[in-house]
């Protein structure tokens, strides 16, 4: 780990304990306040400035260090939680937002955040102590206060940590000086004793002068929890050997330490007596013990190793003893649930990728067992085949994250945007447990941004409306993930008016989108939504409204080969409601061959496939009845203009009879309709390679995939497929109405 | 960058100077062309008041540079530690180290023994 | 699939680089007309094994290919420069070359009749394009050479096969 990986591992943390911050205050806001959220708020405010204290971020400490007053003191309930405060406790958690983005120097640069950073001081003095106002008062940069952590439960003030550092010999080389854990322990308390041990440093000849040599043993008087002191060394290398003993420790304890240590005995338990750790007297009955013992045993006392002793003489068991004995470094991942092991993503793309070839490659295998018509190989690679299989969605579920947090994140919005407008509004979440694609939650933040502010600014209605309307003035907001039909679903609905079917008619026609006399179903009417340019809101607010941004989030969705929806009832409410693919790295397809090009129909859209030659043409369209219901269709070779190879033609001369004409029947969305093709080849597991920018222009074809020949197979994106066939339709319809114009003429 | 001037006085004494940022990132380069193959004289005398900044692997150094006066067979005299110094050892507290000469004799000597 | 490696030489970035300028060209031949491209731009030399076209495409793309896994677009040169297209025969080879125009590198096949060899051409001896007369867009031309009596048309790659341009050329053919 250098500097640079441990910085970013306290960005990442101090991110998630802004965002705990924020889950806390809005259910605040709510109106709930209980011990264990204040004390979650506490903790984290507390994290963040300590972290921030370990490298010298001294700007995010001061700051910091008041605010966790402020919560300190609502913990021991001496002031009150009210709305003012929770309003100020949002804007110094944005603002200590602001803060961790910036260094010091950025910050020292910055006027205008030192301006927010003095203010929200101001702001929070009426409920700062007397003792953190007098601070603020002398001057801007408190480092952290040694009696920050005023003890819950008063009284003992004799409290004595013994910590014990060995380490690692590549910390200075990362980067890390035991300077800053030495200077952070001090602000936790009073740093009695410290013994700093060269026993490790070599002769000159060998010395590396950016390599660690010296241990450290620290005897700490401190009201802090063991977790605070633990924290000191959140970042600290794994390698490195930090054990800290509490006030309680026994003298067990200490001799076992003193046996772990590497120095020698003799000199550690001085060292330690040194250090006020353990008495004198102490050290001396253990040692009476001990030669008691190797008399006993009739050994030599300077052989015999002192906590070996301990441990046999107490029958203390070294489990006992290590349990005492917190070893840092093992004990970070314990606070986080749901959430172990933090993996570079790339690591994670490149594993995904690798398992991507494999499917493929295991395809030929099995495409080239099954030629060998040997059943035991078949068998064997069937077994291999479920086992690709496993091994392939146990690595995607890797990748898969909830939405839940994405979700989270639209409470402050829905919050400060009703504010702004005034407006009563109260956000659902359901589904917050529902798996997505890590790449795909990255990228609907946009999207969901743009339909919530929508929804707030334009869908539902302010409070005098609602209340002329006769609703519940509570505006209702509901975001939901679900599964359906292989698909994820992400729907944004609320209770407001829905969508003004006139004005959005009105705004097209008036913007040049559609004619006048055009004629539009509710469907294609709320899909003007997403043209370019396209607002409806009457004035223009400076939330949305701006025209921009609708047809963002349509690109943005069909980037991720999802679809969006519409559902909108005047006077009853909207529902957006996005399509998306399980994952982007692989799909379950079916693969088709059409004039001797190859395809693949994503599974998740197909109803069932059918042959054509069963079923007759109605009135000369590609239109069929299939059960009472009329099925438009497409040719594939039509519509993609294929023209069948040379070999091609020879083979199907051949064998006029090989080409069967088959129908793939697929829906999408409440749209069904055929695909023709020349042959049906079966299911397939295929890794997307997408084309790249050269075919950005090219509708229908969604990417392309390797298949087990190595042939190239082209992906089909079904709702393009559509829209491109309708424009085709329409288009040539236009041009026969004008041939036949002509010829009237 | 930390400066380091060593002069062989006639006094059979070595005068080592050191001032500016020592530091990290110029340890490495201040052993190797400096104290590695350092020869000192019985008495090696050291100003270390220059130094403006210093962290734990410029104290390593400083040391370091004891332990060789000690293989050297050396005697040393510390004129001034300077502020940076000052801080640093008042926070370790090291101050011994600095000031009592006898502790990196007695831990050089325990550990020979040990060996 | 036979791959050849394109070995660049090894003086390329020795001391004789302060008075004259070479710089190595890959050459190669279209139609009975040889080109040249800028070595570090290309990648390697593959033999025509076959191509997947794909719909709708303009003729200049003469559509992708599996290069190990990757799927690789491949350009008829010689339509692009305006030509007629290029015959495929047992010889045909493809040139790979990989672009940095934009921030992420695109990776695009060539078709060539045949592909000569890696010559060091010094600055000097590089003629600018002709404002007439090649009938090859004047950006596309870096300059002219002139080797064993024969003019080697040296292409801008960056310009000539732009992935922004050829994009817009796509999606002008689709509409």
């Amino acid at each position: 780990m250098s500097l640079d990986d441990v910085l970013q591992t306290f960005y990442v943390e101090a991110q998630e304990h802004l965002e705990s911050m924020e889950n806390v205050l809005l259910k605040m806001d709510e109106g709930e306040c209980d011990n264990e959220m204040l004390n979650d708020i506490f903790r984290s405010a507390h994290t963040i400035k300590g972290s921030a204290g370990i490298f010298g971020l001294d700007h995010i400490v001061s700051f910091t260090h008041i605010v966790e007053n402020v919560l300190d003191r609502a913990r021991d309930n001496k002031i009150k939680i009210d709305k003012d405060l929770i309003d100020v406790m949002f804007k110094c958690r944005d603002h200590m937002q602001s803060l961790v983005a910036v260094t010091l120097d950025e910050f020292n640069g910055q006027t205008d955040l030192q301006k927010i950073d003095g203010d929200l001081l101001a702001a929070l003095a009426p409920w700062a102590s007397e003792e953190s106002n007098q601070t603020l008062a002398k001057t801007s940069t408190v480092t952290a206060s040694k009696n920050d952590n005023k003890p819950t439960d008063e009284g003992d003030n004799n409290k004595l940590w013994h910590i014990s550092l060995r380490l690692s010999t590549d910390c200075l080389r990362n980067g890390m000086d035991p300077l800053s854990f030495i200077k952070f322990l001090s602000s936790l308390g009073e740093i009695k004793h410290i013994e700093t041990i060269i026993d490790a440093f070599p002769d000159s000849a060998h010395f590396d002068a950016e390599t660690l040599y010296l241990a450290y043993e620290i005897a700490l008087q401190s009201d802090a929890s063991l977790e605070e002191i633990e924290n000191t060394f959140m970042f600290v290398q794994d390698d490195s050997n930090i054990t800290i003993l509490p006030p309680s420790a026994k003298i067990e304890d200490y001799l076992a330490l003193i046996d772990k240590l590497p120095e020698e005995n003799q000199r550690l338990g001085d060292i330690l007596v040194n250090c006020g750790s353990l008495t004198k007297h102490s050290l001396e009955q253990a040692l009476i013990s001990q030669s008691k013992e190797s008399t006993a045993s009739g050994e030599q006392t300077e052989t015999h190793k002192l906590g070996e002793l301990l441990t046999e003489q107490h029958k203390v068991p070294e489990e006992v003893v290590s349990a005492a004995l917190t070893k840092q470094t093992q004990n970070k991942s314990k606070k986080s649930e749901g959430k172990q092991i933090r993996i570079d993503s790339n690591r994670l793309d490149h594993l995904i990728n690798l398992i991507g070839e494999l499917v493929i490659n295991q395809q030929r295998i099995d495409l080239l067992s099954k030629y060998t018509k040997n059943t035991a190989l078949i068998e064997a690679v069937d077994d291999f085949d479920n086992f690709t299989n496993q091994i392939r969605d146990a690595a995607l579920s890797l990748r898969m994250i909830p939405i839940g947090a994405t979700f989270q994140r639209f409470k402050r919005l829905v919050r400060d945007t009703a504010q702004a407008l005034g407006k009563d509004v109260e956000l659902i979440i359901d589904g917050a447990d529902t798996e997505l694609d890590r790449l795909m939650v990255e990228k609907l933040g946009d999207p969901l941004t743009h339909i919530v502010r929508n929804a707030m600014d334009h869908g539902l209605e302010s409070i005098e409306a609602r209340k002329a309307a006769g609703k519940n003035i509570k505006g209702q907001l509901k975001l939901a993930a679900y599964h359906e039909g292989g698909h994820i679903i992400i729907a944004i609905s609320d209770d407001g008016n829905g969508i003004d079917k006139v004005r959005v008619r009105e705004k097209a026609i008036e913007k040049g989108i559609i004619h006048p006399d055009a004629e539009l179903s509710d469907n294609e009417l709320f899909q003007l939504i997403f043209h370019p340019g396209f607002s409806t809101a009457t004035e223009v607010t400076n939330l949305s409204g701006r025209g921009v941004g609708m047809d963002v989030v349509k690109r943005n969705v069909e980037a991720l080969q999802g679809s969006i929806d519409i559902r909108s009832q005047t006077g009853v409410g909207s529902e957006f409601k996005i399509r998306l693919p399980l994952t982007l790295a692989i799909i379950d397809g079916f693969h088709v061959e059409a004039s001797g090009t190859h395809f693949i129909i994503p599974q998740a859209t197909i109803i069932e496939c059918i042959n054509l030659a069963n079923h007759q043409d109605i009135k000369g369209r590609h239109c069929i009845n299939l059960r009472g219901e009329m099925i438009p269709y497409l040719k594939m070779s039509e519509i993609f203009k294929l023209t069948p190879s040379h070999e091609q033609t020879l083979a199907n001369n051949k064998m006029p009879h090989s080409i069967k004409r088959e129908l793939v029947i697929v829906q999408f969305g409440n749209d069904v309709a055929g695909i023709a093709v020349d042959r049906l080849n079966g299911e397939i597991q295929t890794v997307v390679k997408p084309l790249g920018p050269l075919f950005k222009a090219l509708k229908g074809i969604g990417g392309s995939s390797l298949l087990g020949n190595g042939e190239i197979a082209f992906i089909l994106d079904v709702p393009q497929l559509i829209e491109l066939a309708i424009a085709n339709e329409i288009a040539n319809k236009a041009s026969y109405l004008e041939s036949i114009h002509s010829q009237e003429k | 960058m930390a400066e380091i001037t060593i002069t062989q006085a006639n006094n059979d004494s070595t005068e080592i100077v050191i001032s500016g940022e020592l530091t990290i990132y110029c340890a490495m380069d201040v052993f190797q062309q400096h104290f590695k193959q350092i020869k000192l004289k019985s008495l090696t005398r050291l100003k270390l008041d220059n130094i403006t900044e210093i962290d734990t692997a410029g104290v390593q150094l400083l040391i370091m540079l004891m332990k060789i006066i000690n293989e050297q067979n050396s005697h040393y005299q510390i004129t001034s530690l300077g502020e940076a110094l000052t801080d640093y050892s008042n926070l370790f507290q090291l101050n011994r180290y600095f000031i009592d000469f006898e502790d990196i004799k007695v831990m050089t000597a325990s550990k020979a023994e040990v060996e | 699939m036979k791959i050849i490696p394109i070995n660049r030489n090894e003086h390329d970035n020795s001391e004789d680089t302060v008075v004259d300028k070479s710089s190595q060209f890959l050459t190669f031949t279209i139609a009975d007309e040889h080109f040249g491209m800028d070595l570090h731009q290309t990648r390697e030399i593959i033999e025509y094994a076959g191509i997947t076209q794909v719909p709708l495409m303009p003729k200049f793309i003469s559509g992708v290919i599996n290069l190990r896994g990757e799927v690789v677009p491949v350009i008829d040169l010689s339509i692009r420069l305006g030509r007629q297209p290029i015959t495929i025969h047992k010889r045909t080879c493809v040139i790979v070359i990989e672009l940095h125009t934009n921030e992420q590198p695109c990776v695009l096949g060539l078709l060539a009749d045949a592909v000569n060899e890696v010559i060091d051409i010094s600055a000097s001896d590089i003629e600018d394009a002709p404002a007439f007369g090649a009938k090859i867009r004047a950006e596309f031309i870096q300059g002219i050479a002139k080797k064993d009596d024969e003019f080697i048309v040296l292409l801008d790659a960056e310009k000539t096969l732009s992935p922004r341009e050829l994009a817009h050329l796509v999606e002008a053919e689709l509409q």
